[in-house]
């Protein structure tokens, strides 16, 4: 069905990949995949292009409300192999997944699987197509037993018509199959040592085994090509290694893989090519080795680079052996961490290593289990953010955190709110600080643009004039140009006594910028150090792009 | 509102449940798996139905009916309105239990199937077009699916909360229209039809008097004259223990509806436990994930909507036809739904057997116990004349008793307690009493485990 | 499938091609066309569309009214309550009760008046906005007073426990309330239709050949809506709480951030909703001259109809579609039986969350 292809035209290279991407194809054209592959539809006279081309997307563009998470990217999956969509938060690879499967309608651009055209198609239709999806976050049916979610993912069942659920005449038919099925679910559990929990509610899994679920549900589908979103995340080294091995097991099969994962070892080492996404492009393409001797894939990790340093004060936010997470899900363990009166402190680490539940936490939005939280010698876990605030302790989320529907001056008003009386003369302050916000005063915050509303998001958190404001990834979602002035604004506030605890994704420019750094991996502390010393650290290095 | 009373009744409910189910052994002991599981589930059942016609014959004596036939009646209709509910509830499980679509046009629908049947069935020269009775069932039934499946259509990409607002709104039209002057006659290519209007409408004689009489059309006085080879022993044996014609057809006709109503279990226990019950629940559960899975989502959740709708207007069209049937547009009015939702949740939604549970309880402690204690107070103590207004009646003991147990305020009382008990499960146990138990959708038993597997492994 | 293709298609192409604004403007102008035939033949006097304009602008004001409280609690709360009918209920009762105090202490027995019982004389009891202004001013505060009182409580016991769930649980514990709520109303007050006032001198104002009499309660009750309107607009505007109210509603998470309380907010939602909904409920009662414990009941799915159309959970919204409902479904008797009006209404509302949920101000969620 897929032999009049034009693998050529499809797969030119965007512009900004340049040297490293194109000579993937020369010594590696997944040789295992052809031939496994059914490869009878496939003419050989296709050209030098051997590969066949499975998912081909062409300059997919989506914005939401003014900020655009992809913009223009193209890249090709070929058939048999397990290629690695990566990139730093925020570079816009969920929501290519979304626009990919259907999730989300693109704003521009044509994704063709299979010779077909699948753009705006619903997601089912393009599950039913052979390309189905995990989720990042697992997304189980709680109220079903575990075997009931995996008995689900089989396509066409006889049973799902109605008629030959119902009628005596035709369930025989049905039973016939449930049999068969049951024993693959059996078996697809055993893989994935879930088989002793067969008959429990899929609810009272822990995170580990909700990935490992959804896993298998993908699996019983019989798809021609999987899309993972981060399936790594909260498996452990054992089962990580099994569930490796089957990928390889069911490439050699003829499968098709498009893996988004932030483990870089894994990344590296199993995936082939690699496709490198950044801001909502795709920056480089090809082999691991060629990508990660990139310079421009380890800036866009990093970010830029030049060493600075400051001084560090009292200890004002004493974090000791903190356990959180979410619900049952367990994030970070064993969190130690100080931020000095005054002092400017990162966290960086890799994609999903905890950094922003560390502030959540600290801010009691997410679930504390274990350890101590103490600000100004004051214990304050377990109280709520409208209690936290008045303690001199403020935060601006990293997305949604103005209200769109009131204006700039009522956005800053509610920053203020716990107080009786508006703080006229800190209100003027921040109107100092940031004087566009003095201009826009009267206009409803959604029309800002982006960097405008990550300024109005800092001034109504600094309303209160706290002693410690934590930032989490102030330049997410920014045009490059404003990556550096968001920063720039973040060392001004510093500069005038606020201590600041910031996450940030570009991770250079903030160990550049601050006194010291943490960094984060697997939701637990692995180094800290002064900024520049970990910039210079071949280690951190390496957790961000793999060993 | 304390709910403590209300905590102690549902606790000591799901105790003897969980002591009944304890006699019969546990689910899934050993062998056998599902099937021994619905047995004893079908055994919770009888067992449940047992004790409240228990309760409900010492009840009925203390209430002064003590003659066979008195309290034969009263059980009749107290099983009728139990099967009625039921069977609404099964039908309502299968959209909001099994596929999260809440349906709050019950009323409508059953209206629609009740007042189509009428239109069909009821004889030419009268409102109707003079068509056999099954063949205006049929109609009935089709209609109401149909115009399910056309409500459902658009409505079902809707929040949950707006299909509620829809269907409600949808039900009152369907109720106005009845009740409005155009449609309570009107004539169509010299065919005059007709709802009724406001006032009831007596509905075509029921297939159990067919049955029982020959000549069913005709008063009940001159019917009985002439009963058919199945009447004539049943009326003799009725006779024989001083039962009326009447209560005769009527015991008929519920225990017709008994066999009905196990057919509509059976039924929904075969969709409910299939791969098609089974993406409904992944629906209900997180529709993304079911569409991911290439799963068509709306072509399950319309199939479920339309059917249910069907169902419910077979249920309406069986309720109303009881013997010597008529009905009214008052009928079909929202609280109709809503005593549906109270009886679904009650007894769990998501599960078949939960919700049998809930219809039952729900008309036996809920529906009808309210005025059967009213009687026995009545007939033990002797209810003091009501006072005419709330103060009179605050002044002692007697006077308040007199005012709360009027015929008007006993109802009201009724629906308060309905309110608060609807509120104390959605507060307190969503899951109903027969909730958060697992009725595996599948034709199989799914934890039986194949053999072969272990070896290979 | 194909069946599914083909409502998609519908649905798409209907939007697509916007075809839903060109149907309506096409129905409106027809409207226009045959109702300015009508006038100008003489088929339709001016006085008597004039008597429908204005009696529809009074009972849009009203469902206006009472829909505010409802797009608060739902844009703050994120649910529909199906109990807000009742809460128009409670409050005319509550205010009427007041009302029937004052003017009649005295003169009748007072477990009379406090029950509103249908035995008390009206045509004696004499209330009426100009004979007994006091007595319309005590009922209009009690019925705010309590109403809001009645709401607080209710979200004290029903929802406040059940904060964090589903909307759809709190749709059903809040048909649950609706349900104790009116019968308990039923078992206090008893369930007959009473009468409340005595008729006050009409306005003749000159139409046309003829003319339409404006009554002084009809008048009361757009003056008072239209007040109150106002009232609210000031109050999410212009205060902080009212501010903070929109700031919820517009993003609820981020208000927890930013350090509103929201606790606070929502009892500040509940009490100027139920404030609004009582006097809505009292002025209803004292425009139609007469209430029953289920008058609330009946208009809740046409407050909801409002409402929807004006885009469920915004303020103005709810005003607009009041009156647009109001206007419309009195006006369309020229067309309908009058029994019939009610399923118009029903059915705009349906077409309305059918074709464009977000209603007809496109759904701007800031209360």
């Amino acid at each position: 069905m897929s032999n009049d292809r034009h693998t050529a035209e499809v797969s030119e290279p965007t512009a900004d990949s340049a040297d490293g991407t194109v000579d993937r194809r020369s010594d590696e054209t997944g040789e295992q995949a052809i031939g496994v592959d059914t490869d009878s539809g496939r003419p050989a006279t296709d050209g030098p292009d051997t590969a066949e081309t499975i998912l081909a997307v062409e300059g997919l563009e989506k914005s939401f409300g003014g900020i655009t998470a992809v913009d223009g990217v193209s890249f090709d999956v070929e058939r048999g192999t397990i290629t690695g969509l990566i990139g730093p938060n925020g570079a816009g690879k969920s929501t290519t997944f979304n626009l990919v499967t259907g999730v989300n309608a693109p704003d521009a651009g044509v994704v063709r699987f299979d010779g077909t055209d699948i753009t705006g198609w619903q997601p089912d239709e393009i599950a039913r197509r052979g390309l189905v999806r995990s989720f990042q976050i697992a997304r189980e049916l709680e109220g079903m037993t575990v075997i009931e979610n995996v008995m689900l993912a089989p396509p066409d069942q006889v049973g799902e018509r109605f008629w030959s659920a119902v009628l005596p005449g035709l369930r025989g038919q049905v039973t016939q199959q449930e049999k068969q099925l049951r024993e693959r679910a059996w078996e697809t559990l055993e893989f994935f040592e879930l088989d002793h929990l067969a008959d429990e509610q899929a609810g009272s899994l822990s995170g580990g085994q909700r990935k490992l679920l959804e896993m298998a549900r993908v699996l019983m589908t019989d798809p021609e090509m999987i899309l993972l979103d981060e399936p790594m995340a909260g498996v452990n080294p054992t089962l990580e290694e099994k569930l490796l091995d089957r990928l390889h097991e069911l490439q050699e099969r003829g499968y098709t893989f498009l893996f988004v994962e932030h483990d870089m070892d894994v990344v590296m080492n199993h995936c082939d090519p690699v496709v490198v996404l950044h801001q909502g492009q795709v920056l480089a393409e090809g082999d691991p080795a060629t990508v990660r001797n990139d310079e421009r894939v380890l800036e866009a990790y990093l970010g830029g680079r030049g060493p600075m340093s400051r001084s560090q004060g009292e200890s004002l936010l004493t974090v000791r052996g903190l356990d959180a997470g979410y619900g049952s899900l367990q994030v970070l363990s064993d969190i130690d961490l100080d931020v000095g009166t005054g002092e400017y402190v990162t966290i960086v680490g890799p994609n999903g290593a905890g950094k922003s539940t560390v502030m959540r936490t600290v801010f009691g939005l997410a679930d504390y289990m274990d350890g101590e939280i103490q600000f100004d010698d004051e214990t304050i876990h377990g109280l709520r953010p409208d209690q936290i605030i008045t303690r001199g302790l403020n935060y601006v989320p990293q997305s949604d955190n103005v209200f769109a529907g009131l204006t700039v001056r009522e956005n800053l008003e509610m920053g203020a709110y716990i107080l009786d009386e508006l703080p006229e003369k800190r209100l003027e302050s921040i109107y100092d600080r940031f004087p566009i916000l003095r201009e826009r005063a009267g206009q409803p915050a959604g029309s800002l643009s982006g960097g405008q509303q990550q300024m109005l998001a800092m001034g109504r958190a600094l309303m209160l004039d706290p002693e410690l404001l934590l930032l989490d990834e102030p330049s997410a979602g920014l045009a490059p140009d404003l990556v550096e002035e968001t920063l720039d604004r973040v060392d001004r506030i510093n500069d005038a006594g606020t201590a600041i605890l910031m996450v940030e994704q570009n991770a250079t420019e903030a160990l550049r910028r601050c006194d010291r750094g943490y960094v984060l991996v697997d939701g637990r502390n692995r180094y800290e150090d002064a900024g520049d010393t970990l910039l210079e650290d071949q280690q951190v290095r390496e957790q961000f792009l793999g060993g | 509102m304390t709910p403590a009373p209300l905590e102690r009744l549902l606790t000591a409910l799901r105790t003897r449940l969980d002591a009944v189910r304890g006699l019969v052994g546990n689910r899934r002991v050993t062998d056998g798996g599902t099937v021994r599981s619905r047995a004893s589930d079908l055994q919770v059942v009888a067992g449940l139905v047992l004790g409240l016609y228990v309760l409900f014959l010492v009840l009925s004596w203390f209430g002064g009916f003590q003659d066979a036939e008195a309290l034969t009646s009263r059980l009749q209709s107290v099983t009728l309105l139990a099967l009625v509910y039921v069977m609404l509830a099964l039908a309502l499980n299968l959209q909001w239990g099994y596929a999260g679509l809440l349906n709050l046009g019950v009323a409508g629908f059953a209206a629609v199937g009740v007042y189509t049947m009428a239109l069909l069935s009821l004889p030419a020269e009268g409102l109707g077009l003079g068509l056999p009775l099954p063949v205006g069932m049929l109609g009935g039934f089709l209609a109401a699916t149909l115009l399910g499946a056309l409500a459902a259509l658009p409505a079902i990409r809707l929040r949950a909360d707006y299909l509620a607002i829809v269907t409600l709104a949808f039900s009152e039209i369907i109720r106005l229209l009845i009740r409005s002057r155009p449609a309570t006659e009107f004539t169509i290519a010299g065919q005059t039809l007709g709802t009724g209007g406001t006032s009831s409408l007596d509905l075509p004689s029921n297939p159990v008097k067919r049955l029982l009489y020959q000549n069913p059309d005709q008063g009940a006085f001159i019917a009985v004259e002439n009963p058919t080879v199945i009447g004539d022993p049943l009326f003799t044996a009725g006779e024989a223990v001083g039962f009326g014609p009447s209560l005769v057809e009527r015991v008929v006709y519920t225990v017709i509806l008994l066999f009905v109503a196990l057919l509509f279990y059976w039924l929904l226990v075969r969709v409910g436990n299939s791969p098609f019950g089974r993406v409904l629940k992944a629906i209900r559960e997180d529709e993304l994930v079911a569409s991911s899975l290439g799963k068509d989502t709306r072509r399950f959740k319309i199939i479920a909507f339309a059917v249910g709708c069907g169902l419910i207007a077979l249920t309406g069209m069986l309720w109303q036809m009881r013997a010597g049937g008529s009905t009214a547009p008052a009928t079909f009015e929202p609280e109709l739904t809503f005593f549906v939702f109270v009886a679904l949740i009650l007894g769990g939604s998501g599960s078949n057997t939960g919700s049998v549970v809930g219809g039952i309880v729900f008309v036996a402690l809920l529906l009808e116990a309210p005025s059967f204690i009213q009687r026995i107070v009545d007939t033990q103590f002797g209810v003091p004349s009501p006072p005419d207004t709330l103060f009179d009646a605050l002044t002692g003991v007697d006077p308040f008793l007199g005012y709360m147990f009027a015929d008007d305020n006993i109802s009201a009382l009724r629906f308060v307690v309905l309110g608060i008990v609807l509120v104390y499960l959605m507060q307190n146990r969503p899951e109903g009493l027969f909730g958060g138990r697992t009725e595996e959708a599948s034709t199989v038993d799914l934890s039986e485990r194949p053999d072969s597997t272990e070896a290979e492994s | 499938m194909a069946v599914r293709d083909a409502s998609e298609g519908l649905l798409s192409s209907v939007r697509r091609l916007r075809l839903l604004p060109v149907v309506l403007l096409l129905l409106g102008l027809l409207s226009i066309v045959d109702l300015g035939r009508r006038l100008a033949t003489g088929e339709l006097p001016v006085s008597t569309f004039a008597t429908f304009l204005w009696d529809g602008v009074v009972f849009g004001m009203a469902v206006g009214l009472a829909g505010i409280g409802l797009a608060m609690t739902y844009s703050i709360l994120q649910f529909a309550n199906f109990a807000h009918g009742d809460y128009i209920t409670a409050g005319a009762f509550t205010g009427w009760l007041a009302a029937f105090v004052v003017a009649g202490i005295g003169s009748f027995g007072l477990d009379a008046l406090v029950l509103v019982s249908d035995t008390v004389p009206t045509g004696e009891l004499g209330i009426n906005v100009l004979a007994t202004p006091v007595a319309i001013l005590v009922g209009l505060v009690v019925a705010s007073v309590t109403t809001a009182g009645l709401a607080l409580a209710l979200d004290r016991v029903v929802f406040r426990p059940m904060r964090g769930a589903r909307g759809v649980a709190l749709l059903i514990a809040s048909v649950g309330v609706a349900l104790a709520l009116r019968h308990a109303l039923i078992i206090l007050f008893t369930g007959s239709t009473r009468s409340l006032t005595t008729d006050v001198p009409n306005q003749e104002v000159a139409v046309g050949q003829g003319g339409i009499s404006i009554g002084a309660h009809e008048v009361t009750l757009v003056v008072i809506a239209a007040l109150l309107m106002l009232g609210t607009h000031l109050l999410l505007r212009r205060t902080k709480l009212g501010t903070a109210m929109r700031a919820m509603a517009d993003n609820r998470n981020l208000a927890l951030v930013t350090g509103i309380p929201t606790e606070q907010v929502i009892r500040t939602t509940w009490l100027a909703g139920g404030a609004l909904t009582g006097v809505a409920g009292f002025l209803i009662a004292l425009e139609g001259g007469s209430m029953d414990p289920t008058f609330g009941w009946d208009l809740l799915l046409l407050v909801f109809s409002a409402v929807i159309l004006g885009g469920i959970g915004s303020v103005y919204g709810a005003i607009v579609g009041g009156i647009v409902i109001g206007i419309t479904s009195r006006l369309s008797q020229i067309w309908l039986p009058s029994e019939l009006v009610l399923v118009g209404a029903f059915g705009v509302l349906v077409f309305m969350l059918l074709v464009r949920p977000q209603g007809l101000l496109g759904g701007v969620k800031t209360v």
